[in-house]
């Protein structure tokens, strides 16, 4: 559950959110489709403490995100950034890093389970042996998606991750999201998040 | 052996060599007359007063005297190391003073009693040239180390702000700009060692030869030297990197401008 409690925020004297307030139910998709430029990305970093409100109080499953619960919190949340910002090296080396992290040893990761999540998005295993850089932006987009999958935490942070994709696998994604039992938080401009029925829009 | 003696009549015949560069300079309107005259002066003033300086001290030769010296000199470093890093002085005085002081006297101590085996551990003419080998070397390991690492957090911070919550661990998403850091001190060096002697005679062998020194004497004090230097430097950048990013981070993990 994420719960944003009347939260103000400005930056470089713009304010962005005054008084807002959110509440993502265990287990509900949320759909953020906000114009460019409306605090969507600050919205998200404020989630993950990245980024302090002015005012206001963000609770993550009943923790109040704060300096002594903020590893708690992070640890909760998978968050795949809008570009799937890895560092340019080695894809397997890179996926081997991310699963050793100390916090990442209860997740779903095994080759075989790694294998089976890229068939079902349509990723060649060739993948594994480029460097980021060498990657479209569709195959970091599944890559960033499949990462997020495996961590297995219970709530996952979409910002914007079906841009570079085709419609049959955007359509792929979006299904894997809104059957799963996660709290999920999207950001897309993609209509076709707005088709699928289980998720809820939210816009200001 | 007849060994020339250097004056300070025989420099001018190198200082006259600068007219020329300073005619092309002037032609090309590469605007670095002021700054190289001055530079000039400068290296001449204070290695002069540091020559008459060290004489007196290597006169005295007493022990605390070598050691406040030392202190001295670390503190300088500091400073200057502080300056030349772009940092918040009040904030990592005291991480980089730590950084600089911490490996050099340990070595300098190290390198005193076990590879010079002197009989007083003190004696003035080894301690001080040799500390400032050390600090010298650290200084500029240091700098660009240091700054490598926070240019790498800086100029990615997407990056790090997604490996933060991959790794939910700041010491984890920082690993991989503390290891460019390291790396961009190490490799240098290592560099530097295997080439050694065969393009160039390292400075201080130079001059210790030129000072009349045996070739077998000065290699073997070029090799301790070198290899007290590239440990002292890699414990540096690490006491460095380690001690500041303490201080240049807030409580939500996001670097301190």
């Amino acid at each position: 559950m994420i719960k944003m409690d009347k939260i103000d925020l400005a930056f470089d004297g713009r304010v962005l959110f005054s008084d807002f307030s959110l509440t993502v139910e265990k287990g509900e998709k949320v759909l953020i489709s906000s114009p460019s430029g409306t605090g969507k990305s600050s919205l998200v970093k404020m989630m993950l403490g990245f980024v302090r409100p002015d005012r206001g109080r963000i609770v993550i499953d009943d923790q109040v995100l704060s300096r002594k619960t903020l590893a708690a919190c992070r640890g909760k949340i998978c968050y795949v950034s809008q570009d799937v910002d890895l560092r340019n090296e080695g894809v397997a080396d890179l996926i081997t890093e991310i699963f050793s992290y100390r916090s990442n040893r209860e997740s779903l990761y095994t080759p075989g389970a790694l294998a089976r999540e890229m068939e079902l998005f349509d990723l060649d295993q060739r993948v594994l042996k480029k460097t980021v850089s060498q990657l479209s932006g569709g195959e970091r987009q599944r890559l960033g998606v499949i990462i997020c999958r495996l961590l297995n935490r219970q709530i996952w942070i979409l910002d914007e991750v079906t841009s570079a994709l085709d419609e049959t696998l955007k359509q792929r994604v979006i299904q894997a999201m809104a059957d799963s039992d996660r709290t999920v938080v999207i950001i897309s401009h993609d209509d076709l998040w707005n088709a699928s029925g289980a998720i809820r829009r939210v816009a200001w | 052996m007849e060994t020339g003696t250097v004056t300070y009549g025989s420099l001018c015949y190198l200082v006259v060599l600068l007219v020329p560069i300073i005619a092309i300079n002037l032609k090309l309107k590469i605007f670095i007359n002021k700054k190289l005259v001055w530079a000039v002066f400068r290296m001449v003033v204070q290695l002069s007063l540091v020559g008459l300086f060290l004489k007196f001290i290597f006169e005295l030769d007493n022990p605390l005297i070598n050691v406040a010296y030392v202190c001295c000199m670390i503190l300088v470093a500091a400073v200057s190391g502080i300056k030349s890093c772009d940092m918040e002085g009040a904030r990592l005085f005291f991480p980089i003073l730590v950084a600089f002081a911490l490996p050099s006297l340990f070595m300098l101590a190290y390198f005193n009693m076990f590879v010079a085996d002197l009989d007083h551990l003190l004696n003035a003419r080894h301690t001080i040239p040799i500390a400032g080998m050390l600090l010298g070397n650290s200084l500029s390991s240091i700098i660009i180390g240091v700054n490598t690492f926070y240019k790498g957090v800086r100029d990615n911070r997407k990056e790090y702000l997604y490996s933060l919550s991959l790794s939910n661990s700041r010491v984890e998403a920082l690993m991989p700009y503390f290891r460019k850091g390291l790396l961009a001190v190490a490799n240098p060096m290592l560099a530097g060692m295997e080439t050694i002697g065969l393009v160039a005679l390292p400075g201080m062998m130079t001059g210790q030869i030129l000072g009349g020194a045996l070739p077998m004497t000065a290699i073997k004090y070029q090799i301790a030297i070198m290899l007290a230097i590239f440990m002292v430097q890699y414990l540096a950048v690490i006491l460095a990197i380690v001690l500041t990013s303490m201080r240049s981070f807030d409580s939500y993990d996001q670097l301190i401008a």
